[in-house]
């Protein structure tokens, strides 16, 4: 086992380093003039000029990357040519919301992917409910979004239909960011309660297609399993439908929709984009795309970095659990 | 019988008050929070680096300059100056400052505070500076007094004063206490010391700005008690939150075409704009051909598609100027004869042109690029039409083989003085001359029209550039776009400014 | 006779006949549709916001262009790029995949690990950098999103051949002095196609949904190009006073995803039972 996480280790090393230089080369070949941005539009030549030789612009490609991953390293993602902070602040300030909203829809999203895919896999269900599933993967997420808001919000007035607090609820100060969390914190359960209020719809729209794609999954994943010998001599023991699944079912269908998430969160990183636009909800999605209007490119470039990085120690992460779950994979 | 011992007349009569209470927590929030939202986050709440269009109402609200523009108009008036007089040779300006007005820091405003700040505003690395170029030398001879010499002459000063983006002064609150290395740039951010009738109590970027009325405020007590400034980048949001009650106006940014169709409940104001629709034309690639370009400028006569493109809410152009800054007596004439455009563009090998516009002006300038595309399809040109980013939009001036043909965008001069648009846009050297037009008789003309003071005079000067302008077919006027502010009934005494676009001055904002 | 067997049997929707039927269609219609269009997609034909009627069947929408014109070239310009872009990641994938399976060593290793970091860079930034390298349009996004699609298909064209290179019949083909193109091509790949067809069929619907939401927010074909996610995006400000303008496009993007998922679904199931 330490010789499998080692090895993924050096790997994951190995990947993020050509994540840098690919982000790099694309930095050199998208056309827009970061000095110029910086120094604004009024500015003359000279400082124009003046502010590309501080940003080291002028010197050769080789040394330009070096600069590049020493600032990496340092933490430093660059400065953001629209809102003239740097883009690792930025990226600090706008991370809880997006973060929050994430592990609820990932939440809500797998309860209902279990909720909908272990009666079926139990025979509760008609195929009503997988051609439900395929037509929930079917939907534009901004037209799941748009419906969700008109119907919910706008039509019946159960829930808020932007922003992550009311007008009259102070912000928390919170150590994490994560208003729910924070509210409770601090003691305010109104805050906390506000908080999920405005939490709701994004997050529906956010978990549908997880939950539709989980559902998928595990329901064909379960199917498989299903038809394995060893479900039947459980059942010869005796053991009712819900307790096969439960013990047999549930853990043998595992590996494959554990992978899902991984895609699920790249398939997320895509969807928050539009939920966040939406609802305005002030998180990473709604900075990224503020970040292409403008052709804020150490911010599109800083963030994208950021998120793949992750992306990537989350692939570590689950690759380990896999092998945790069946070590037939480590010995590949 | 155990417990209080309470009389039914006394408890009736406490939960009628109970009630009353009650009933007026409800109605008092929502009588005196303002709802606003911005669909752009603004950068920095810094006043002299806040070059932006948004925010300029919140800025209005937690700064004041020395002098101001009054409402609905361009004429000037006093402001933190109580009054003011220039000297015979136009080159010096006192001022005289009103008593009692306090920062919100709490400390009195003085002469040598403005002094400071004024100082403060003339630093070359803060993007705003240049409005200070030409000033001499600035004194504060006693408390009340604050004097400006300029260089030379210059009849546009005052307005420069006055504009959205002038100076506003700053107090020793963040100059003196936070100056930290970069005179206050880090903590003015998202933080503000002022004079005006609110403070900035919070300033969430990306969420929320909040406004809370300034208690010691040195002129008429303002309305409401908060004014909450959401931002909701999807307009589409912004028009079902009004419509809801979840906001109580909409600044800018209503489509036009839904404005004839607006649900009960809602009016809107129409008010004038300095706002001036304008195509810039690239004359140094394939559109460098004069009877190219005149066929081009036949198809575009704005009489054509401008009811299409903005739904009643503009009229064509009169000159290069806005009408609000300079009166022109009738619309840009236009070459009419568009079988003659035809037949140019039939003879020329196949053209196909390429239209551009500002990537964050989709939703006001792709109509219009569109319905171009369309009138130029109308006399056999190929027209594709494509946003920027508006970084990569001063860059075309730097490579013009490869820059757009036509880019249209609809510009706010920075105050109402023709100077600012002149030199904005025409000059060889100004700003916002996209595509490097260079004429030295224009450039001429322009520094002439610069000094004049008679009014008259002066226009003349102006609208003649304009027509030469016009005539060399580099700028084309094409529309005046009024300005509209949807709110909901009952609001009132929005009192807009032409020179301030998009303001709503929430000093004097109130419900009926 | 009730319809509860029948529906519990899911007939129509989940035999395979249905829903490939409706791929078909969509061909169809994608190729001539537009042939039928009754107005210039592009231009202006009458009063914006006219409401659906026998002159236009779905109405005009707010620029005053014919919407039915717009949605039936709309569908061509969704479908044509999906199709593009499955094509593209799947031959580019199965070759990478075949390559790394049969050459095995340092090589199969680089390109494993290539596979690994296309999967991992977010699809968004790619197709920002394309369009803002090449210009705005539909087919450098075709190339943009087929760039980051071909991992996947690399990796189970990989995992397929790899364990049937190991095969009995495989290997008395090798020592019978089978040369190695025929070997691909007779032995090997057929051995992947299964996968491979299913999951191209599983995927149409995703890159359906990612065409569409690029196209939403703007890194599609410039406008006026009638792209349906941006058709949606840009008259979603009509959405209470005239909601079929911006709803159209949005319930014709389901419905192309729709028919394509069940199609999917039917094939894999198909696939599974023989």
């Amino acid at each position: 086992m330490p010789m499998f996480i080692a090895k993924r280790l050096i790997s994951l090393v190995g990947i993020m380093i050509a994540l840098t230089f690919i982000i790099f080369v694309l930095q050199q070949i998208i056309p827009a003039d970061p000095a110029r941005a910086t120094v604004g539009m009024n500015a003359p030549r000279t400082s124009v000029e003046a502010k590309r030789k501080e940003l080291g612009l002028d010197q050769p490609l080789p040394l330009r990357y070096g600069r590049y991953l020493s600032r990496l390293l340092k933490g430093d993602l660059g400065v953001s040519t629209r809102t003239h902070r740097p883009v690792a602040v930025d990226l600090l300030h706008f991370l809880p919301a997006s973060a929050e909203l994430m592990l609820a829809a990932f939440a809500v999203g797998i309860t209902l992917a279990l909720a909908v895919a272990v009666p079926h896999a139990a025979g509760q269900t008609g195929s009503a409910i997988a051609t439900g599933i395929i037509a929930a993967s079917s939907a534009p997420i901004f037209l799941v979004g748009q419906v969700f808001a008109l119907l919910l919000w706008f039509w019946l007035g159960w829930f808020p239909g932007g922003g992550r607090l009311g007008p009259d609820t102070p912000a928390p100060e919170g150590p994490t960011g994560l208003f729910v969390l924070d509210g409770l914190l601090e003691g305010h359960l109104s805050t906390s309660i506000d908080a999920l209020h405005h939490l709701a719809l994004p997050t529906l729209t956010l978990a549908l297609p997880v939950a539709a794609a989980l559902g998928r999954a595990l329901t064909s994943s379960m199917t498989d399993v299903l038809r394995q010998t060893y479900i039947r001599t459980a059942r010869a023991k005796g053991l009712g439908e819900f307790a096969v699944v439960r013990h047999h079912v549930l853990r043998n269908a595992a590996p494959v929709p554990l992978a899902m998430v991984g895609l699920q969160f790249q398939q997320m990183f895509m969807n928050i984009l539009i939920v966040e636009g939406l609802f305005s909800w002030p998180g990473v999605g709604s900075y990224l795309v503020k970040a292409f209007a403008a052709a804020d490119l150490p911010a599109i470039l800083g963030v994208s970095l950021a998120f793949a990085g992750f992306y990537l120690v989350l692939a570590a992460v689950i690759d380990v659990l896999q092998a945790v779950l069946d070590p037939r994979i480590e010995a590949r | 019988m155990d417990g209080i011992d309470v009389k039914p007349g006394t408890a009736l009569r406490a939960g009628i008050a109970a009630l009353g209470l009650l009933g007026g927590m409800q109605s008092g929030w929502t009588e005196t929070v303002l709802h606003v939202a911005y669909q752009e986050d603004m950068s920095t709440f810094d006043p002299d680096n806040a070059f932006a269009l948004y925010g300029l109402d919140a800025l209005r609200a937690t700064y004041q300059g020395l002098i101001q523009y009054k409402p609905g108009s361009t004429e000037l008036t006093g402001w933190l100056a109580e009054s003011w007089s220039v000297s015979n040779d136009g080159l010096t300006y006192r001022f005289r400052l009103h008593r009692g007005v306090r920062f919100h820091d709490g400390h009195a405003l003085t002469a040598s505070d403005v002094l400071a700040y004024f100082r403060r505003r003339k630093s070359p690395d803060l993007a705003l500076s240049y409005f200070l170029n030409g000033v001499a030398d600035m004194s504060a001879p006693d408390a009340d007094t604050f004097v400006i010499r300029l260089a030379a002459p210059d009849p546009s000063f005052l307005d420069r004063l006055a504009s959205a983006w002038g100076p506003k002064i700053v107090g020793p609150g963040a100059l003196v206490d936070h100056a930290g290395s970069d005179h206050a740039e880090t903590w003015l951010n998202d933080h503000e010391d002022g004079t005006g009738p609110y403070r900035m109590t919070e300033f969430n970027r990306g969420q929320r700005y909040v406004l809370s009325r300034n208690e010691d405020y040195w002129g008429k007590r303002p309305y409401f008690d908060r004014i909450q400034i959401e931002i909701v980048p999807t307009m589409a949001q912004q028009m079902l939150m009004l419509r809801k009650g979840d906001l109580d106006l909409i600044q800018t940014g209503y489509p036009f075409e839904q404005l004839h169709h607006l649900p009960g409940g809602l009016r809107m104001l129409v008010h004038d704009d300095l706002g001036l629709e304008m195509a810039f034309v690239n004359g140094s690639r394939r559109l460098r051909d004069r009877l190219l370009r005149k066929a081009v400028l036949t198809a575009m006569n704005p009489a054509g598609w401008l009811d299409d493109a903005f739904f009643g809410f503009a009229t064509p152009a009169h000159s290069l100027y806005p009408r609000a800054m300079l009166g022109a007596p009738a619309p840009v004439e236009f070459p009419s004869d568009l079988a003659a455009a035809r037949q140019i563009v039939a003879h020329v090998a196949p053209v196909s042109l390429e239209i551009a516009y500002e990537d964050q002006e989709s939703a006001v300038q792709q109509h219009p690029a569109e319905l171009l595309a369309s009138a130029l399809e109308q006399i056999g040109i190929h027209a594709t039409v494509r946003p920027y980013p508006s970084d990569q939009v001063p860059l075309f001036a730097d490579d013009l083989e490869h820059a757009p043909d036509l880019f249209i965008a609809e510009n706010y001069p920075d105050a109402a003085h023709p100077s600012t648009q002149a030199g904005v846009f025409f000059a060889r050297t100004a700003p916002l001359n996209y595509f490097a037009y260079k004429n030295a008789q224009i450039d001429q003309l322009i520094d002439a029209a610069a000094l004049v003071n008679d009014p008259a005079d002066r226009d003349r000067r102006y609208l003649d550039i304009s027509k030469r302008l016009f005539a060399d077919m580099a700028f084309v006027p094409l529309a005046d776009i009024r300005g509209v502010i949807v709110y909901r009934e009952g609001l009132t005494d929005l009192d807009t400014r032409p020179a301030l676009p998009w303001v709503v001055d929430y000093e004097s904002i109130r419900r009926e | 006779m009730t319809l509860g067997p029948l529906w519990r049997a899911g007939w129509p929707l989940r035999s395979g006949a249905g829903p490939l039927i409706g791929l078909v269609v969509i061909t169809l219609l994608a190729i001539v549709g537009p042939s039928f269009a009754p107005a210039n997609p592009l231009l202006r034909v009458d009063v914006p916001y006219l409401g659906p009627s026998w002159h236009h069947w779905l109405g005009t929408d707010d620029i005053g262009r014919d919407l039915l014109s717009r949605i039936l070239y709309g569908v061509r310009l969704t479908w044509f790029p999906v199709i593009a872009v499955i094509a593209l990641a799947t031959a580019v994938g199965t070759a990478v995949g075949t390559v790394s399976a049969t050459a095995g060593g340092p090589v199969e290793l680089l390109l494993n690990r290539l596979c690994d970091l296309m999967m991992v860079i977010p699809s968004t930034l790619i197709a920002l950098a394309a369009a803002a390298a090449l210009g705005p349009g539909t087919w450098h996004l075709v190339a943009a999103i087929s760039v980051f699609w071909w991992p996947w298909y690399a990796r189970i064209a990989h995992t397929d051949i790899r364990r049937v290179a190991t095969r009995a019949h495989v290997e008395a083909a090798m020592l019978a002095g089978v040369g190695n193109p025929r070997l691909i091509l007779r032995y090997l790949l057929p051995a992947a196609l299964p996968s491979l067809v299913v999951a191209a069929s599983l995927d149409v619907a995703n890159v359906i949904l990612v065409l569409a939401m690029f196209s939403f927010l703007g890194l599609g074909a410039p406008a006026p190009a009638p792209e349906l996610g941006a058709m949606t995006a840009r008259s979603l400000v009509s959405l209470t006073t005239h909601w079929w303008i911006p709803l159209t496009p949005a319930i014709v993007i389901f419905v192309l995803a729709f028919t394509a998922n069940l199609a999917g679904d039917a094939i894999r199931r198909w696939m599974e039972s023989t």
